[in-house]
């Protein structure tokens, strides 16, 4: 072990520390921080000292918390929905663009994946316009061909429709470049071969693309999961959680005991109880991830 | 033979429509962005023409002054840059030395980073975060903005890592025979050679710094001078231009899309090659 | 070579950036900053501070920072960590009464001479303006509650007069939507996009004016009672869920509101006195006829008072080196009879103190418009205990705006989850006062249509 010079240790230290000191300041304090609020009562200089509540803040959420479990609905919903749509639109895409040496491909490739650049934020500003009830031009459209009443786009009823079709408008071209590489990593031959049997395009699909591309689309699963459970920044934006909670999602939800969604919204600060909620909002992740893993384990046990 | 073969085309022109129809939406609300910023409101609000009738420059003028747009340009300019700076600099340091060193801790050290990736309590942590600043007295300084947007570089420290990995060690070992130390070897040998790795992560970062809304946002909450372009765009929406100027607010919008969009136009092959890069090798 | 300096220039220009961006002003005099929420009156506020400042002789310069998003937020945080020398107290008392107690305003009684002790007598109230008799602030302006209806819209429906109750509210709105709404006019609307913010304008001073409880809280009993809110859900339910209010109310903000309403698009909503008269004068002109009335109230209640909120006070904070200073300034400019005459005589105001609203004439805007002044059932009430302290009343589950505006909706019974509500909001009242945070509040004998005795 000592192979190293002290002047050798001294550099290797050197090297780790700035990098170190923002992984702890900024990655494990806070995640600690949370650990001890959520024993807390705890809503900053208002509320005075911190109390300790011991387990009363899972009470809470346990027992007494609506809003928390609609929010833990609508973000299976709302990932059910975003996943459910943009894998297979993703996966169709990238199968109709994996061509070489057609001209203009890249460009269409470029264009798709283009939304994956925007800010999402301001991609949820410029939805909130184009999908406005009142003057919005989606609704102007859709009245011209012949639609009597506007659209409620925004309300309590299609508000969760408006924000999966935007989270798909965002991910598609990502997921499609995920697919598009892993496409170009099965070995040509097993198309060969298969098209000297006369195999159809679908039969080519279902025997060949999809088992080949098994790991990859377990793992383009998992990512296009676990980023649709923290999704909120267009949410944020667009909705702000509501109406009535329509679109409140579980980390949006801790999130306002902390800040403000919007400045209007009044939300009394309660970092304890938020610390709280997102300790579990986390752990759900966690789980559903766990769960994936041993899931796409146990199907491959069965093949 | 030759009915077949149009029958066989019928899926062929239905699968291309659907990825015509894909690539309109796709592209829609970015024109209709960029389209509606050159517009009057009421062109805007009352529907009409894709086109604007006269394209209405003064939009621009009117965001750029009116909504002090020039000074959150500047800033998502000096942030994002920095930011960048640091996290090439960070993350390639650490990726390397965990690649190539051995020291007391390593693997601890791995596995915390790994675990750290998958523990999220999301924006929450920005509370403590700015609570620990605060004490400090280094809240509100273009310092502490970056150094927070810069983040803790797991995924790409780990990027690095693999990368660095790919080199081979007697590049290392004979630049450590020829005196190099630690230091140098990462300098003048692993630096060049890992170059296309950092040209993704530095693009990436600026992009992701330039498009960042919700840490901006809080970070600079008390001290709206060093707030981006992208903040300031988004809260446009809780003023009143959100009631009668959407011309200037998409004029914004756009203003903040551009540069972004301009970049993509130049590197949009290194960014897609960039995301697989990161998908196999992450 | 030549690529590492293209670098080189580029890092030194962007450095260059970096030192200029924060260091823009050199500092010379004793610098007063304010943080404010109020954009509206701006650019009446700004010449003001600007000719202060090149006048006084203190060598004070005012510095004004508006805050329109994340105000309480930067408030909550600058109480903890440091912020300004002066805050502009909004229409929320909780900026006052939530820090009072941790020291972070500087009491103002040491400074004021007994001319202003006697200009400002009525105003020191307990939990609003004074706390353990101490005096901290006093409000300039005020504001409440008006139900703004278009008349052009009533005389073509041939309606005359403005809803006086809930039941002729809804029959006018539902009049003006059937008749209408093919030109896509609707009888009422709601800025529902914040729920608290739409109801906190509307519903909040037509239950006093009814005599029912403040903000959920009965005084006479001391405690929550959400019973009475009833016949309002019921109504507020019939116009939004049968088509009569507005389409698309749940993503609405007041000021596209505003918008539709100067299109002749809404007959009726109920919004703030102050800022209605000025919005359609300046920030959305209109050539509507339009006009103000007092909000309805229950059917068969009897009438009492509602609720007068003063805002524009000026709050010293611990923060301040100087308050000596600030408080000249403050004074000088802001507390000025002068500057707050002016400021009603621009429209942007109600002054509050009845000594200097005599030389304040009515503003050309209010002209015909007088239902906008404050009259005789506009009254200072009392302060709830989650206005004292939001943190004494922690509320479990969602808060009694959001419960009322789902009811409205049409999500859940109204009786059961009305009760439900004043359990929540009760228990969390009495956990409050047993963890001496909030302290308990009963005034017996309570009287709604005199609520300051």
């Amino acid at each position: 072990m000592n192979r190293y010079s002290k002047s050798e240790k001294a550099q290797i230290f050197a090297m780790l520390t700035p990098n170190l000191i923002l992984f702890i300041l900024l990655s494990v304090y806070p995640v600690l921080w949370c650990f001890r609020y959520i024993f807390f009562q705890y809503g900053g200089l208002a509320s005075g000292e911190p109390i300790f509540i011991g387990l009363d803040n899972f009470r809470r959420l346990f027992t007494n918390d609506p809003v928390f479990f609609k929010a833990l609905k609508n973000t299976f919903v709302y990932a059910a929905g975003k996943v459910g749509l943009v894998i297979p639109l993703s996966f169709f895409s990238a199968m109709m663009l994996n061509r070489k040496n057609v001209k203009g491909i890249g460009f269409l490739r470029a264009t798709l994946f283009m939304p994956t650049i925007m800010s999402a934020a301001v991609m949820g500003l410029v939805f909130y316009l184009l999908f406005n009830v009142y003057n919005g031009e989606i609704n102007k459209i859709l009245m011209s061909l012949g639609m009597k009443l506007p659209v409620n786009w925004l309300g309590k009823d299609k508000a969760m429709l408006t924000v999966i079709l935007i989270g798909i408008w965002g991910g598609l071209g990502n997921y499609m470049i995920y697919f598009l590489a892993g496409l170009q990593g099965i070995p040509q031959e097993l198309y060969e071969s298969a098209d000297l049997d006369g195999v159809n395009s679908l039969q080519r699909t279902w025997y060949i693309t999809l088992p080949m591309l098994g790991p990859v689309l377990k793992m383009i699963l998992m990512l296009a999961i676990v980023i649709a459970f923290q999704d909120i920044t267009s949410i944020m934006v667009l909705t702000e959680g509501g109406p009535v909670n329509a679109t409140m999602t579980i980390f949006l939800y801790a999130y306002q005991f902390f800040f403000p969604i919007s400045p209007g919204s009044i939300v009394t600060t309660q970092f304890g109880y938020g610390a709280a909620v997102s300790l579990v909002s986390s752990l759900v992740v966690g789980a559903v991830t766990v769960i994936y893993l041993i899931l796409s384990k146990k199907l491959d046990n069965l093949e | 033979m030759q009915t077949k073969k149009m029958f066989s085309r019928i899926p062929d022109v239905i699968s291309w429509g659907i990825i015509l129809i894909l690539l309109v939406l796709t592209v829609y609300p970015v024109f209709y962005a960029l389209l509606g910023s050159l517009k009057t409101n009421a062109e805007l609000t009352l529907g009409g023409s894709i086109l604007p009738k006269v394209p209405q420059w003064s939009n621009y003028k009117k965001a750029f002054i009116d909504a002090n747009f020039f000074r959150y340009a500047i800033n998502s300019v000096v942030i994002s840059f920095f930011t960048m700076l640091i996290s090439v600099i960070t993350s390639s340091l650490t990726g390397y030395v965990l690649a190539r060193h051995d020291f007391f801790g390593k693997k601890f050290m791995i596995s915390l980073y790994g675990a750290m990736m998958f523990i999220s309590i999301g924006s929450v942590a920005l509370y403590p975060i700015k609570l620990f600043l605060q004490r400090f007295g280094l809240d509100n300084t273009l310092l502490a903005l970056v150094l927070v947007l810069t983040g803790s570089q797991i995924t790409n420290v780990f990027l690095v890592m693999g990368f660095v990995k790919g080199v081979p060690k007697e590049l290392d070992e004979a630049a450590k025979l020829d005196g190099c130390s630690i230091f140098a070897i990462y300098y003048r040998i692993i630096l060049p050679l890992i170059r296309p790795i950092l040209g993704v992560i530095a693009l990436f970062t600026f992009r992701n710094t330039w498009n960042d809304y919700i840490t901006t946002l809080i970070m600079t909450m008390s001290n709206k001078s060093l707030t981006t372009l992208t903040v300031a765009v988004v809260q446009l929406k809780y003023s009143v231009f959100a009631a009668a100027e959407w011309h200037i607010m998409l004029a914004g919008a756009s203003l903040a899309i551009i540069p972004v969009l301009i970049l993509y136009i130049f590197t949009n092959k290194q960014f897609i090659s960039g995301l697989t890069a990161g998908a196999v090798k992450g | 070579m030549k690529k590492s300096r293209f670098w080189i220039v580029l890092i030194v220009l962007i450095c260059a950036l970096a030192v200029a961006v924060p260091s823009t002003f050199a500092e010379e005099k004793t610098k007063i900053t304010i943080w404010s929420m109020s954009r509206a009156d701006l650019t009446f506020v700004e010449p003001y501070i600007k000719a202060y400042n090149e006048t006084n002789t203190d060598g004070i310069e005012l510095v004004l920072e508006i805050y329109t998003d994340n105000f309480f937020q930067a408030i909550d945080i600058a109480a903890a960590t440091g912020g300004p020398d002066v805050i502009d107290l909004p229409n929320t008392v909780s900026v006052f009464s939530n820090y009072v107690g941790q020291g972070y305003y500087i009491p103002i009684d040491q400074y004021m001479t007994e001319e202003d002790k006697e200009l400002w007598k009525d105003f020191r109230i307990e939990g609003i303006t004074a706390s353990n008799g101490e005096l901290y602030y006093f409000p300039t302006v005020a504001t409440t509650g008006r139900l703004i209806y278009n008349q052009d819209i009533f005389d073509r429906v041939g309606i005359e007069n403005p809803p006086t109750t809930l039941s002729e509210l809804v029959e006018t709105a539902r009049i003006i939507t059937e008749k209408l709404s093919g030109e896509g006019i609707y009888g009422f609307a709601a800025n529902f996009k914040s729920p608290t913010s739409a109801l906190l304008r509307s519903m909040d001073f037509l239950m006093e004016l009814s005599g029912g409880p403040c903000q959920g809280f009965d005084f006479a009993k001391g405690a929550y009672d959400f019973a009475p809110y009833k016949p309002f859900v019921e109504a507020y339910r019939t116009m939004f869920t049968e088509g009569i209010a507005f389409p698309g109310c749940e993503s609405l903000d007041i000021d596209p509101l505003r918008t539709l309403f100067a299109a002749g698009k809404i007959g009726m909503y109920i919004s703030w006195s102050h800022a209605e008269p000025g919005v359609y004068a300046s920030q959305f002109p209109t050539d509507i006829n339009w006009n103000g009335a007092t909000v309805p109230i229950i059917d068969g209640a009897e009438k009492a008072s509602q609720s007068v909120i003063g805002y524009h006070g000026y709050l010293i904070t611990r923060d301040c080196k100087e308050p000596e200073k600030a408080w000249k300034a403050i004074k000088e400019v802001f507390y000025n009879p002068e500057y707050i005459q002016a400021y009603q005589e621009a429209g942007l105001g109600i002054v509050m103190n009845p000594e200097i609203a005599k030389g304040a004439g009515i503003p050309e805007l209010l002209n015909g418009k007088e239902a906008f002044l404050m009259g005789p059932t506009d009254i200072l009430w009392p302060a709830v205990p989650q206005e004292i302290n939001s943190q004494a009343v922690l509320v479990e589950g969602e808060n009694m705006y959001n419960t009322i505006f789902a009811l409205i909706l049409g999500e859940g019974e109204i009786e059961s989850t009305l009760a439900d509500l004043t359990t929540r909001y009760n228990a969390a009242y009495q956990k409050g006062i047993e963890q001496g945070i909030g302290n308990p509040i009963e005034l017996p004998g309570f009287d709604p249509a005199q609520p300051n005795k």
